[in-house]
């Protein structure tokens, strides 16, 4: 009953987690230029995707010809070119809980990578750049390998309500 | 609580399924080997320079007096094979209806025989609908492999990487099942390799088993086989090039390159194989030397996040007397000196580069693309400290200069 219980609840933090996740970096690609900088040498139409393993709990991205990330359908069914997948839930739950930052994830082997590494490594730079600028520090130096020195108090609170409305506005926005 | 038990990791997952036969007469275990893989008619990829050195025409005696017939030899793989060579190889070794390979040569040949092996056991001649990890589902044709330069360790890494010439990209291939059945060390096959290469090679696996050991990944398992490793080659490699026909020498070697792959294998590499990669990729300057290049400025730049596993390092890059009388906070700098001094000592005997400019391959206007490339390695993940551009260009400029 208990593991039951818990499989649950990390089930829906996790669904919950990774949609933000995936809105938040659709929001940070359109206001952030330093993860712009990232996306700019990654090829339009490159669809990215985060999954659990046998779950149906995944977000897909399709870099825009403005090298901007687009969020996609769940039951998109176009090919995915860089896969990260956790190998179980409660790998998952880790990581999004911040109790593995995604270097040590990888370290540990959590997820597996397929596709092209490079854009993949751009990936999680954009995923470090964003948990940076949206989690409180305290937070995000247990998600980031190295909190940025050069995250002034001011930019990091500014850029973290430009995400987090753009977030709020994704769930209004119509299909 | 102890400095090692602090450091000790919650979690973590090792393999390393590779028979692993090594030392004296170690290669006449050959066809005792392949016949209890049930393979009758091997495929032998190599490199030309086996026919030059006798080690094909020893394994060929080898087999004869086993009366094991050969089913085909392929000897003519380049220093950076391509995936059409290998859609080649693997239409050679149908015609030549053959059982299994047997691979003789170093990381080039090691990586396109495990290449070959994928198309000879799924079929069809297109590589690239396997790029990536775990795309491979069953176990493949036996695969016995017989390294003759001490470096790469491909003879116990799941990876090959082979080029698409047509497309100008290195394609990444990775799975369990692309690990060699057995691996043969036998000082026999080392013997001849040229002081330089030697050199290189033997800084190649250095750097393994450092990354390894102060990268994000490392286990207590990986600890083992890296920190054996590093003060094998510590010991070994300048001994070696002083006596370059010493055979319990280049097996020290041998050993140490091979003990360095399980490590970084399992553990990965970091920042030196980053910069090492791009460099390569830009310049063409061979991978060893770029290793040794890279490896001491890469251990100041983690030195803030490391500082006391680099420490340790001194304890297999000297010797426990100097390690103990080594002021604590002093020995991780002693330890990169120990390498600044090795890499001295490296060219006084093989004229092996000391700085990026002394290799004469290297301009200062590349460092913008070297730099750019790094950054997109996937072994930048697992370096202990974050690295951004203007980091790997602060590396770059010392490994140009020289500066200790």
């Amino acid at each position: 009953m208990f593991y039951q219980v818990k499989s649950k609840v990390q089930h829906y933090y996790v669904a919950t987690l990774l949609d933000l996740v995936g809105r938040g970096l659709v929001a940070a690609s359109q206001v952030d230029t330093q993860m712009q900088h990232d996306l700019a040498k990654l090829p339009v139409g490159l669809i990215i995707s985060m999954q659990v393993l046998a779950t149906d709990l995944a977000f897909y991205l399709r870099v825009t010809e403005q090298k901007t990330l687009q969020l996609l359908e769940k039951d998109q069914t176009e090919a995915v070119d860089v896969l990260i997948q956790f190998k179980h839930l409660q790998h998952a739950f880790l990581v999004l809980s911040f109790q593995e930052s995604t270097a040590i994830a990888f370290a540990n082997n959590r997820m597996t990578v397929d596709g092209h590494l490079a854009y993949a490594v751009r990936l999680v730079r954009c995923l470090n750049r964003l948990e940076s600028v949206i989690l409180p520090k305290v937070i995000a130096l247990k998600a980031v390998k190295s909190y940025p020195e050069r995250l002034h108090t001011k930019q990091k609170v500014t850029l973290a309500g430009q995400v987090y409305c753009r977030v709020v506005g994704s769930y209004f926005k119509r299909k | 609580m102890s400095v090692l038990l602090q450091q000790e990791k919650k979690y973590y997952d090792f393999f390393c399924p590779v028979k692993l036969i090594a030392g004296q007469s170690a290669l006449e275990n050959l066809p005792f080997e392949l016949m209890t893989l049930g393979v009758k008619r091997p495929l032998v990829i190599t490199h030309q320079s086996a026919n030059h050195t006798g080690s094909l025409a020893l394994i060929q005696h080898i087999c004869s007096q086993s009366h094991l017939q050969l089913g085909g030899v392929f000897d003519t793989v380049p220093a950076d094979s391509s995936i059409q060579l290998v859609a080649e190889i693997a239409r050679y070794f149908r015609h030549q209806q053959c059982d299994g390979i047997l691979a003789l040569g170093g990381g080039s040949v090691i990586d396109t025989a495990k290449a070959v092996n994928i198309l000879v056991s799924e079929g069809g001649d297109d590589l690239t609908r396997y790029r990536g990890a775990n795309h491979l589902t069953r176990p493949l044709k036996p695969l016995i492999v017989i390294p003759t330069t001490a470096g790469t360790g491909s003879e116990v890494t799941m990876v090959a990487v082979i080029a698409d010439t047509e497309q100008h990209e290195k394609l990444s291939f990775a799975s369990s099942y692309l690990m060699p059945n057995v691996a043969i060390l036998d000082p026999r096959m080392t013997i001849s390799v040229p002081p330089q290469l030697t050199a290189m090679t033997a800084m190649d696996a250095l750097t393994h088993a450092i990354e390894a050991y102060i990268g994000l990944a490392h286990n207590v398992l990986s600890d083992a086989y890296a920190t054996v490793a590093i003060e094998k080659i510590y010991h070994s490699l300048i001994p070696t090039l002083e006596s370059p026909h010493d055979e319990q020498l280049r097996f020290e070697l041998a050993q140490a390159a091979m003990m360095a792959g399980i490590a970084f294998s399992n553990s990965m590499v970091g920042l030196v194989h980053a910069l090492g990669h791009a460099t390569g990729a830009v310049t063409g300057l061979p991978h060893g030397a770029c290793m040794s290049l890279f490896l001491p400025y890469v251990l100041q730049y983690n030195l803030d996040k490391e500082r006391n596993r680099i420490g340790q390092l001194l304890r297999y890059l000297s010797s426990e007397d100097v390690y103990l009388a080594t002021p604590n906070h002093e020995r991780a700098e002693r330890a990169i000196q120990q390498i600044f001094d090795l890499r001295e000592r490296l060219y006084q005997h093989t004229q092996l580069p000391r700085t990026l400019e002394e290799t004469g391959q290297v301009t200062v206007t590349q460092f913008d693309e070297i730099a750019e490339k790094a950054l997109d390695d996937g072994s930048i993940i697992f370096n202990s400290k974050e690295a951004d551009i203007a980091d790997l260009k602060s590396i770059l400029q010392q490994a140009w200069g020289g500066s200790n």
